[in-house]
């Protein structure tokens, strides 16, 4: 890697160009904004996260250019003979409602950047997307995407290139989330409003993300208004939402807090039915966020989400759950080229379950503290380094009971506790006007520790040998290097192919007894019994922008092989089970697909169809006599349409369509008598498929009067005038032709005839309107 | 008026949510299996006290009739100090032998030939833990209309201390059979005087209810438990079962340590 260093060398003196961009009417940070150097074409970088740019160039007069999709480009003079610090507002200049702004970037930004196997949200685009109860959903509109799974109705959870759900990282301002669903999975904890960008990684996953095998979703909370006070605010049928943002000390620092309630549960109340009055249901959440300009060189930002759902019925019952995190940072600029960020986050997922009618409660979390160092580092116009650590600190606390009543005694389940520290080191690297590479390299660690007893295992799964160990103490350690690399080659203006590979660890496990995610899973460390899961992924792709820039063409393929991994042994016993690591396998997989996308991204109408061509298969020794069988996220075909048309200023229809071959399930094939009760009988593990999923959902989005007219004094000419007040009525049908798609299957004896037998088919939404009123000022 | 109407036309859309789940009956294809031959064999530890059973396996979805038996076959049961019974078929595919009786400690070997498959399995005799007693409590029915008062049991006894207990309980009187399997292992109740509900199957009053309490080996602890657990379908296939010899063979062999009481259900207001 450091054979770059050559190009350093050279005996020009070099200057700096460094700042911050932000958008001129709420202060926010840009994101990837570009800035290019009219005078050397193919030299320009983007701003970090954080919205930070560094550029260093040759002694010189430059013209620079600030530019951002939907934003007005600026440009800048710049006498290059001394260090400069330049910050810049932009302003937006999507004026004109007719056309639908579908990419915050640079339009052939998907060529040129190395980025490949990369899914980003607009959010402005999800808006006009038709939705289950009309709450839009960041997470539902990235299962329209090539590549990207849906795991199904009522389940948030989804499936990227053939990993399970448990293989997705999913970031929140860098902390965990390890629950990412409410009201079990019928809506996700992001909160839009209070999102400011989505971008997940499929494949080439940069070396600063490590920890899960199959994607990485980084998700960005909005900053606050940093000029004045602004207020968002949603009423919809069964959920509300309001934010407020404002400005701590104008341009120096900005509070965002937004909070969400479902109320499904009140309108429960006047049901006739008195079990339906005493049942409860219902989420809330909350986001905050500050951030205060220290000087000139530090920013602090400071984040959480809290976020419970609650079900319950009458004193009887409860159960709740939910997503606690906190994120403290610092950004620091050691010099006009190297940027720094500090991070201490905080995360904790918890479930509580209180039955009081039996006289017991049962407790369950895993909660990570976690210290984070990055620094970026603006070498020169070709090289962008980054370099950092991280250490975590997990807690896993898989289930207490403790009761009141006699017939069950208090019992806990010890805790696990384990260290996962990671350092890493890459490089953005461009060679020439033509090809550029970004390329890394993770070490990961992760060290078991103490206090605890450890089991080992015979070859059926019954305890053979415990050991005790003392607090602190390793147990057992796993480490390893985790290569990535990611190619761009232009082949002209409008198109390039791509490569990447990345070899990934998993240390977190969950188990899950279902596809879905409930939220009893509960999460596993590696351990003297469970290896880290290794997944190797390279990928190839092709992209093409047609029409200037109207249209987006990509294909991908990849292939992924797998180690290690962990499927259940017939029967298992999941939750509160202490020796549940007897009741594990261990085997491997393989994964690949072709990947389809098609976009239209300007006019009135915008859309994309994507498609995917899959195979997913695991290999287990114990499991189907050893032959390779289909993963139960194995989906042969996968489409989704989305089509989005502007009829007038003021009026947008919407509509989505998706198809997808059904799960590989178990269904059983026989049945016989034992114990006088009839019992299944079993062929091959996923040797039957769930018929085919399908279904059409329509949107129509109705502006209120946003602009008015007024004739201007000087001119005469009449002028378009952004009103203070914004608002917009959302309708939606969520699967407009009311198809029956299967949730469950259940084989049983039927009631009235116990020596037969029937198959009861779970269908959960027909057909769902429903309406919602948003507004901002 | 109107905004009764507006509540109304809400709280369906609500119901819809909550409610719009809808369950119905299919028919779907299912792949054809080979038949298999189903095994269930116990050795109770008192005189004559044991059986096999020996059925065939139909496709899920044939409910013209029964299930077909095996006749014929021969069972034979041996032990581990030499001990040997031939049983014999006392209805069709219901082997007996009227003169075995079960030691703890010894092992049970069942041997078995039937349409010229050969199967084999083993099994411990476990040391009997006694059912001291029995107690009753009235079923709560906090989520039903239902008037008739039903009855749960509840079985008290000793867990042996230091020593890793499984145990099965069955509970039936003649006009109800229990529900599913009902086994435990004693991580919950290490050494402790047990009161364990028998928690799937309620009573009527007046009903007189066969209680046993089983010590049983691990494997078959952990079998019902594989076998309870795929029927719901967390993890759907046939349970790990310990009889050899052929691959389409389902059920199990166990030899049973057992303590049995009667109890008649008493009216509670």
């Amino acid at each position: 890697m450091f054979i770059v260093l050559s190009n350093y060398c050279l005996a020009q003196e070099r200057f700096t160009l460094s700042g911050t961009i932000k958008d001129e009417a709420n202060g926010e940070d840009l994101i990837g904004v570009t800035i290019f150097v009219k005078e050397l074409p193919g030299v320009g970088t983007v701003t970090n996260v954080y919205g930070f740019y560094s550029l260093t160039l040759p002694k010189g007069n430059y013209t620079i250019q600030y530019s951002y999709v939907g934003y007005k480009t600026i440009e800048f003079k710049a006498n290059l003979t001394q260090n400069i610090k330049k910050n810049v507002q932009i302003i937006s200049g999507a004026t004109d409602l007719a056309v639908v702004e579908i990419s915050a970037e640079r339009e052939d930004e998907n060529v040129r950047s190395t980025e490949m196997s990369v899914s980003k949200i607009d959010m402005k685009e999800i808006e006009s997307i038709p939705v289950l109860f009309g709450e839009k959903d960041i997470l539902k509109t990235i299962q329209l995407l090539p590549g990207v799974k849906s795991g199904g109705e009522g389940n948030a959870g989804f499936f990227v290139r053939g990993g399970s759900s448990d293989q997705n990282l999913i970031l929140l301002d860098e902390a965990p989330v390890y629950n990412a669903s409410h009201l079990l999975g019928f809506f996700s904890v992001f909160n839009s409003d209070a999102i400011k960008d989505l971008k997940l990684y499929k494949g080439g996953i940069p070396a600063e993300y490590g920890g899960r095998l199959s994607s990485v979703m980084d998700i960005k909370m909005k900053e606050g208004n940093a000029k004045h006070i602004a207020v968002t605010g949603g009423v919809g049928l069964i959920s509300s939402k309001l934010t407020i943002e404002a400005p701590i000390v104008k341009d120096k620092g900005s509070f965002i807090i937004s909070g969400r309630r479902t109320y499904a549960d009140l309108f429960l109340k006047l049901s006739n039915n008195a079990d339906q009055r005493n049942t409860t249901l219902y989420f809330y959440d909350l986001n905050l966020k500050a951030n205060y300009q220290l000087s000139e060189k530090d920013r602090l930002f400071i984040s959480g989400y809290f976020g419970r759902d609650n079900f319950g019925f009458a004193d009887r019952f409860s159960f709740t759950w939910g997503n606690t995190t906190a994120t403290m940072r610092w950004n620091h600029l050691f010099n006009d080229k190297v940027f720094s960020n500090t991070s201490f986050i905080y995360s904790n997922y918890n479930y509580k379950i209180d039955i009081a009618a039996a006289g017991f409660i049962i407790n369950s979390k895993i909660q990570d503290i976690n210290f984070k160092q990055d620094f970026d580092f603006f070498w020169n116009e070709n090289n962008k380094l980054k370099f950092g650590g991280d250490i975590i600190h997990h807690t896993f606390d898989p289930g207490e009971i403790s009761s009141s009543g006699e017939a069950v005694g208090s019992t806990k389940i010890e805790n696990k506790y384990s260290v996962e520290s990671a350092l890493y080191v890459s490089n953005e690297h461009k060679f020439n006007e033509l090809l550029s590479a970004t390329y890394g390299l993770r070490y990961s660690n992760f060290t078991q520790i103490g206090p605890g007893e450890i089991y080992t295992f015979d070859k059926k799964g019954n305890v053979s040998d415990t050991t005790k160990y003392t607090e602190n103490n390793p147990i057992t350690t796993y480490h390893g290097f985790e290569p990535r690399l990611s190619v761009n080659y232009i082949l002209n203006e409008t198109s390039s192919i791509k490569t990447s590979y990345n070899r990934m660890y998993q240390h977190l496990h969950l188990l899950s007894n279902s596809s879905g995610n409930n939220p009893t899973d509960s999460w596993l460390p590696s351990s003297n019994n469970i290896k880290p899961e290794i997944a190797d992924q390279i990928a190839l792709g092709y992209f093409k922008n047609f029409k200037d820039n109207t249209y987006e063409f990509s294909i991908e393929t990849y292939y992924k092989v797998l180690q290690n991994t962990i499927d259940y042994r017939t029967g298992a016993t999941i939750s509160l089970n202490p020796t549940v690591e007897g009741e594990l396998l261990y085997g491997k997989g393989r994964a690949y697909g072709l990947e389809f996308y098609l976009k239209r991204g300007k006019g009135k109408f915008t859309g994309w169809i994507s498609y995917t061509l899959a195979r997913t298969e695991v290999q287990f020794d114990q499991i189907n006599k050893g032959a390779w069988y289909p993963a139960k996220q194995d989906r042969t075909h996968d489409v989704s349409v989305v089509a989005m048309y502007s009829l007038s200023e003021r009026l947008k229809i919407s509509s989505t369509f998706v198809f997808y071959t059904g799960n590989a399930v178990t269904f059983p094939t026989g049945k016989y008598i034992i114990d006088g009760q009839i019992i299944n009988l079993y062929s091959a593990r996923n040797g039957s498929r769930i018929p085919n999923y399908h279904r059409m959902d329509i949107g129509v989005t109705w502006d209120g009067k946003n602009y008015k007219e007024i004739t201007n004094p000087e001119t005469g000419e009449k002028e378009r005038v952004k009103r203070k007040f914004q608002s917009s009525w959302n309708f939606s049908v969520y699967n407009v032709y009311a198809r029956e798609n299967a949730y469950s299957f259940t084989f049983r004896p039927k009631e009235d005839s116990p020596t037969q037998t029937e198959i009861i088919q779970l269908s959960l939404f027909k057909i769902i309107p429903s309406v919602s009123y948003n507004f901002n000022f | 008026m109107l905004k009764n109407k507006f509540l109304h036309t809400i709280t369906i859309l609500i119901m819809a949510f909550v409610m719009s789940s809808c369950e119905k009956v299919v028919d779907l294809k299912l792949e054809d299996a080979p038949q298999s031959t189903v095994v269930e064999a116990i050795v109770h530890d008192s005189i004559g006290d044991n059986y096999v059973i020996i059925s065939k396996s139909k496709p899920f979805n044939d409910n013209v009739g029964g299930f077909e038996t095996v006749s014929g076959a021969s069972v034979v049961i041996s032990d581990n100090t030499g001990n040997s019974f031939a049983l014999n078929e006392i209805r069709s595919g219901v082997y007996n032998s009227p003169s075995l009786k079960g030691i703890a400690g010894r092992t049970y070997f069942l041997s078995i030939n039937a349409d010229g498959k050969s199967i084999t399995a083993q099994s411990v005799m476990q040391a009997r833990v006694n059912l001291d007693s029995l107690s009753q409590e009235k079923v709560n029915k906090p989520f039903s209309s239902d008037t008739i008062s039903e009855y749960r049991i509840f079985t008290h006894f000793y867990d042996t201390p230091g020593y890793k207990n499984y145990y099965r309980l069955k509970a039936s009187s003649k006009t109800v059979q229990q529900k599913g399997v009902l086994v435990l292992n004693d991580n919950l109740i290490e050494g402790d005087h047990v009161i364990f509900p028998i928690f799937q199957t309620n009573f009527l009053e007046n009903d007189t209810v066969l209680v046993q309490l089983l010590s049983i080996e691990e494997e078959n602890f952990r079998y019902f438990n594989a076998l309870t657990s795929s029927q719901n379908g967390e993890v759907p296939g046939n349970p790990e079962t310990n009889l050899n010899g052929d691959d389409n063979v389902v059920g199990y062999f166990a030899a049973y340590a057992k303590s049995q009481r009667l109890y008649v259900i008493q009216h509670m207001p």
